[in-house]
């Protein structure tokens, strides 16, 4: 087995290691240096007991890539409890927030990521900051409690240091690895790909897509916006520039998994992965989003529309990096994404949509409607857009229109025993979202 | 008498430094790791196995199978039905069949994929009613598990003195228990040549039990000791690593550390059962309950694990806590090749409180009465006549449950898709029927202090700090001044498992006990005079420091074999939640807003665990209530089975109701199971408030919800 070094700064102190190639964190932490406080309860970023924070955010280890450390800071809750009990340990016991215990070291560092962040956070900030952190004994309550109690008793603040040189990686140097490492796989937050690869053993050579900055970000230019691969779904749903351009994006993002999963996981790995369910493909479709790929042998720019063709298959090639999307700015849009999934956080879509509507004077001058998790990959329901062009935004008549889409998805994907549910579904949320 | 001693969970210390040790957290030098081979099969038999491959692979070290077994190839609480390793046959997917010890998890998980098994295949039962009929036997002694029954009066006279009868079947589906440490144990052979287990359990001395008859070592050659465990919920009460881990480090006398993936606990654990509950309710026009039937068929799976405990505990709770002057309640577990079914956080008494409850609310709607005024007027109170023919003397706070909350139901306020439901439940405390005691013991430390030496495994609940808090205010001293040796079975007594609500009321009283007898001799040696226990220690110290032990054994009687009559449990504790829900007619989507939970606990030692088992008890009732469900062959892992999350859990106010149990400390009682009880019951009597469609099969997911729902817009 081929080993690499690594160094970063765990819990403050400057560390290095050998790890495997594609080892993951969880492991680094627990065998190599034998923090047990870091706990293994599921493997696939669905329990939140494997939480540390890198950057002071909260990550899940279990489906960290222990290279994505290199240079950078990583805390555990021994780093809490440094210099004696901190502050929010002291609220945790007070309160009665601790159980069994085994969630509560990840528990504690994701509600300290959000104290340094916000210091007056309101219940449901606090709700949704340890929505990736599941405790099956206490009911949240105490523990809920116990961070806003401790909220007022802390001082420390967001270390804004700069996020360190971790020896980048060109676009070029990417595009070159590709071209020549045989068996390579590109890893952005692997959030979808650790998963999937759990059950393959071969080793696999992952290039890391995160370490590039022509890959990160959002940039507005006339008329459109560039999202850049590598741009987390935190950033999206934080990202100023989206805001009243492509809320619908952001609103997806934001409905993604968990804290954690969104701080690790990208747009460029959602659309790559073409799962039906993906969020911000629907949200990215009414946008008119454009795929941004480059390899060796030159950029392209592919429809969204036409990039996702089958359920996790897109017309992405051998050698070929996603860059980005390009997408429109919907100005004096009423936008909106909605999902439907089995519970608050952490849940998968069973039906989407996101929707962008244009009125005048009670009538639809444009309208975009965009659907995922009911076809084998996420549509524009360009029919039912057209039906309702130039139309009455009345709830009757959007109803109506309501089986032309079903039509649509009919063609797409034949008739499906789980329509029985997901076409009623669609019917009285389109008609109330888009009704009037 | 109110408990003085308020204090701070003792155990969270370690657990938010990060420093408690949980059995796989233990590791030593030349370690080796096990993992299972399980069945692909869900009956076969077994003809042959081949290992070779997978000894060849580096790394692998041993390969246990059952031919390597020295004593008996078997275990189970109640019946010693279950292989520890299957030879002949297998009787379920998942069934254990080799251990592969190797140097690490990822090869010993390697080699399992090398073995190669030849099975021949039985077909397989999947209900318990194919089960029923079904020629081909799971067990040479058939396919009935066990039937019980509870009969008090004239049911068919009851009936025929109603003015309405009320019948309708209830279905419930398998649960998890998805508590967040999976099962590991760690154990290694000591300079003496003794076994010595860490395990993630709820009880040690029963475990240590079933390892001696595997082994054929007398129980002195094996020491199980609790490691800090993630949670129970009845999912550490079977045997689950345990046997696995004595068995290879007594024949390799390595350490060792077996630990199940998350996708292996989900294939392995016991389930709670799903139920099928025929129930048939008549009663007066005026509200009166006159007779009370009841079917339930379970499917126990392979194994019988408590399936008899659920079967009986079902039975003898399927009136609810209502006073019911005839009952025939008919009970029947069947095995099947589906998952094993065992204990789960109220052993069949919440999904029968799921019946009984909504019946209730049926009842009530069709006589034109108040929900909770129907539960006030047949509700159990001092003097009343339970099922079971068990006159309650003491201790009965179900009416004062329902005054709590009865101020908060007359003001409800519904909105649109808004709905309001009550659930109530009462629940014997400690086990059926048996003698279940419990021992504690005291003594004094050199350092002077106070050390209780308990086998009472806390799994997070919180024994620890409530058994130190009764000794604390019975001797009165700080509990600075108290040291814990918990659930290890070379220092402490056997005080059975951490099950049925049973440890702060039947081994709170045995450390009350034994502090009451400390405490006459530290009176008699001028303790509360002044004197210091680091002198008094001394003093003793070369005669032999006394040990004070206090034993509680709670009064109950045999069940007679036929109706079940008799005093199955000293006390019971009481009940009533007020759930508030809105439902998203659009999608189905239920989300609980609001609780209102009322507990009668006999006395509330500590008063923020009360709280956290209530609240950690609606969780899972909105789990059970709303999304969980267990699937076999589908449900993975926590991807496929969704338990709620922070985002999920509603607003709770809690109202603690202290109708002393004179038996218990401090006239406590128990709360761990009452608190999910009559959670998903309420639950699924606010979204028929919320939306005219009653529930009658839980999980009520939206999309079963807005099934229904559709049913009832195209009725019109
Ligand atoms: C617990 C959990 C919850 C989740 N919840 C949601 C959810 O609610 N909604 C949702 O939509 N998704 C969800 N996901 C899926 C996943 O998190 C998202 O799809 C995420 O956006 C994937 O991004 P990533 O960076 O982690 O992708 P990766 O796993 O790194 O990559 C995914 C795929 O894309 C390829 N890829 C990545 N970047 C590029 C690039 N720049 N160029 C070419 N190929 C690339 C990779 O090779 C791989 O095939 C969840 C996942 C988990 C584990
Ligand atoms: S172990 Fe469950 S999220 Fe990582
Ligand atoms: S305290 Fe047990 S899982 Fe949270």
């Amino acid at each position: 087995m081929k080993m690499e070094k690594i160094r970063f700064f765990l819990n403050g102190k400057d560390v290095e290691t050998e790890i495997e190639e594609g080892e993951i964190l969880l492991h680094t932490l627990r065998e190599r240096f034998r923090i047990t406080s870091v706990k293994e309860g599921c493997s696939i970023g669905e329990c939140g007991a494997c939480t540390v924070l890198i950057e002071n955010r909260p990550f899940y280890s279990c489906l960290t890539l222990s290279s994505k450390v290199r240079n950078r800071n990583v805390k555990t809750v021994e780093f809490l409890g440094r210099e004696g009990l901190h502050p929010i340990q002291e609220s945790f016991i007070r309160h009665g927030a601790v159980q069994c215990g085994y969630c509560t070291p990840g528990m504690l560092l994701s509600a300290y990521s959000l104290l340094l962040r916000n210091k007056t956070p309101t219940v449901e900030e606090v709700k949704k900051a340890i929505s990736g952190n599941l405790c099956r004994c206490t009911g949240y309550v105490q523990i809920v409690d116990a961070i806003i109690d401790a909220s007022s008793k802390i001082t420390e603040r967001m270390d804004d240091q700069q996020i360190p040189d971790r020896g980048c990686l060109s676009k070029d140097e990417i595009l070159n690895l590709l071209a020549s490492t045989e068996n390579s796989l590109i890893i952005a937050g692997g959030t979808d790909l650790l998963i999937s690869l759990r059950e393959k053993k071969d080793a696999k050579k992952f290039i890391d897509v995160t370490s590039c900055k022509e890959l990160k970000g959002i940039e507005k230019g006339v008329g459109k916006i560039f999202i850049g691969a590598t741009t987390t779904h935190t950033e999206i749903s934080e990202s100023q520039i989206l805001l009243n351009k492509a809320n619908s994006l952001r609103m997806a993002s934001e409905s993604v998994g968990s804290p954690q999963i969104r701080n690790m996981g990208t747009i460029g790995g959602n659309i790559v992965n073409g799962s039906p369910a993906a969020d911000t493909v629907p949200a990215l479709l009414i946008h008119d989003a454009r795929c941004i790929l480059e390899s060796k042998d030159g950029k392209r720019l592919l429809p969204l529309e036409n990039f996702i063709f089958a359920p996790y298959r897109t017309r992405i090639e051998r050698g070929e990096l996603l860059l980005g999307v390009e997408i429109d700015e919907l100005d004096g849009f009423e936008e909106g994404y909605v999902k439907v999934a089995k519970r608050e956080a952490l849940a998968i879509s069973r039906v989407s949509f996101a929707y962008a509507i244009k009125e005048k004077d009670g009538f639809f001058e444009e309208l975009r409607l965009a659907i995922g998790s009911v076809t084998p990959s996420p549509f524009r329901a360009r029919k039912f857009e057209e039906r309702l062009r130039g139309k009455e935004r009345d709830k009757r008549i959007v109803e109506e229109a309501c089986s032309i889409l079903f039509e649509e998805i009919r063609r797409l994907s034949g008739d499906r025993p789980s329509y029985r549910y997901k076409f009623p579904v669609l019917r009285d949320l389109i008609t109330s979202r888009l009704g009037r | 008498m109110p408990i003085s001693t308020q204090i701070d969970k003792i155990d969270a210390y370690d657990k938010v430094l990060g420093k408690a040790k949980y059995a796989s957290d233990f590791y030593m030098e030349g370690m080796l790791v096990g993992a299972l081979l399980r069945s692909t099969r869900p009956h076969a038999h077994i003809k042959r196995i081949d290992v070779s491959k997978a000894y060849s692979l580096e790394g692998v070290v041993r390969i246990i199978q059952a031919k390597d077994i020295p004593g008996e190839n078997s275990f189970g609480i109640i019946r010693k039905d279950q292989p520890l390793l299957c030879d002949k046959k297998v009787r379920f997917i998942g069934d254990p069949i080799l251990i592969v010890l190797a140097v690490t998890e990822k090869v010993a998980k390697e080699a399992l994929r090398l073995i190669e098994v030849e099975y021949e295949d039985i077909e397989p039962i999947l209900t318990p009613s194919d089960s029923e009929r079904s020629p081909i036997l799971i067990h040479e002694s058939g396919n009935l598990l066990t039937h019980k029954k509870v009969i008090k009066g004239n049911v068919e006279k009851g009936f025929s003195e109603s003015d309405i009868i009320v019948e309708n079947t209830y279905i419930t589906t398998w649960l998890d228990h998805a508590y967040i440490e999976t099962e590991s144990g760690f154990g290694y052979m000591d300079g003496n040549g003794r076994i010595v287990i860490y395990s993630s359990t709820q009880n040690v001395h029963y475990k240590r039990k079933e390892i001696s008859r595997i082994l054929a070592l007398p129980e002195e050659k094996i020491r199980v000791v609790q490691a800090t465990t993630g949670g129970g919920f009845g999912g550490k009460l079977d045997m689950t690593i345990e046997g696995y881990v004595a068995l290879s480090v007594y024949l390799t006398g390595k350490p060792i550390l077996i630990r199940y993936s998350r996708e292996e606990s989900f294939l392995v654990s016991t389930k709670r059962h799903p139920l099928y509950i025929h129930y048939t309710t008549g009663a007066k026009k005026n509200g009166t309950l006159c007779a009370v039937k009841v079917s339930i068929i379970g499917d126990t799976g392979p194994y019988a694990s408590y399936g008899e405990t659920v079967c009986l505990r079902a039975a003898i709770h399927a009136t609810g806590p209502y006073e019911v002057e005839n009952v025939y309640v008919d009970s029947k577990m069947f095995y099947t090749n589906n998952p094993i079914s065992g204990a789960m956080r109220g052993f069949g008494v919440p999904q029968i409180a799921f019946a009984h409850e909504t019946q209730m609310d049926i009842l009530a709607e069709s006589l034109n009465l108040d929900p909770l005024y129907i539960r006030m007027k047949n509700g159990l109170k001092r003097g009343s006549k339970t099922a079971t023919s068990q006159i309650l003397e003491e201790s009965v706070g179900y009416l004062e449950t329902l005054e709590r909350i009865k101020p908060f139901w007359l003001e409800r306020k519904k909105g649109k898709d808004r709905g309001f439901g009550l659930g109530s439940m009462f629940y014997g405390m400690g086990n059926t029927g048996i003698t279940n005691p419990s021992w504690a013991e005291l003594k004094l430390s050199s350092d002077g202090k106070v050390v209780l030496y308990t086998g009472v495994c806390d799994i997070g609940q919180g024994s620890d700090t409530v058994l130190a808090q009764i000794v604390c205010e019975t001797l009165g001293i700080d509990v600075s001044k108290i040291e814990i040796v918990r659930a290890d079975t070379d220092y402490t007594k056997d005080a059975g498992s951490t099950s049925a609500s049973r440890q702060t009321y039947i081994s709170g009283k045995a450390a009350y006990e034994a502090a009451l007898k400390l405490r006459s001799f530290l009176e008699r040696e001028g303790f509360y005079s002044g004197k210091k226990l680091k002198d008094i220690f001394e003093k003793y110290k070369d005669m032999g420091m006394p040990v004070f032990d206090g034993f509680f054994d709670p009064p109950t009687t045999k069940l007679d074999p036929e109706t079940s009559s008799g005093k199955p449990y000293a006390t019971y504790a009481f009940a009533t939640h007020m759930t508030e829900v809105a439902v998203d007619s659009s999608t189905g989507y239920v989300k609980v807003l609001k609780v209102h939970a009322a507990h009668d606990v006999g006395k509330a030692i500590n008063i923020q665990n009360v709280k956290g088992q209530i609240y950690g008890g609606i969780a899972m009732g909105i789990g059970f209530a709303l999304m969980e469900e267990f699937v076999p062959g589908k449900t993975k892992s926590f991807n496929t089975y969704y338990i709620p999350t922070s985002l999920d859990m509603p607003e709770v106010d809690v109202f603690i109701v202290e109708s002393e149990e004179p038996t218990g400390p401090f006239g406590a009682k128990g709360v761990g199971e009452p608190a999910l009880i009559p959670s998903a019951a309420s639950i699924a009597n606010a979204i028929y408030d919320a939306t005219g469609v009653r529930i009658f099969e839980l999980p009520c997911d939206m999309e079963k919800l807005k099934l229904l729902l559709e049913r009832k817009r195209e009725r019109g």
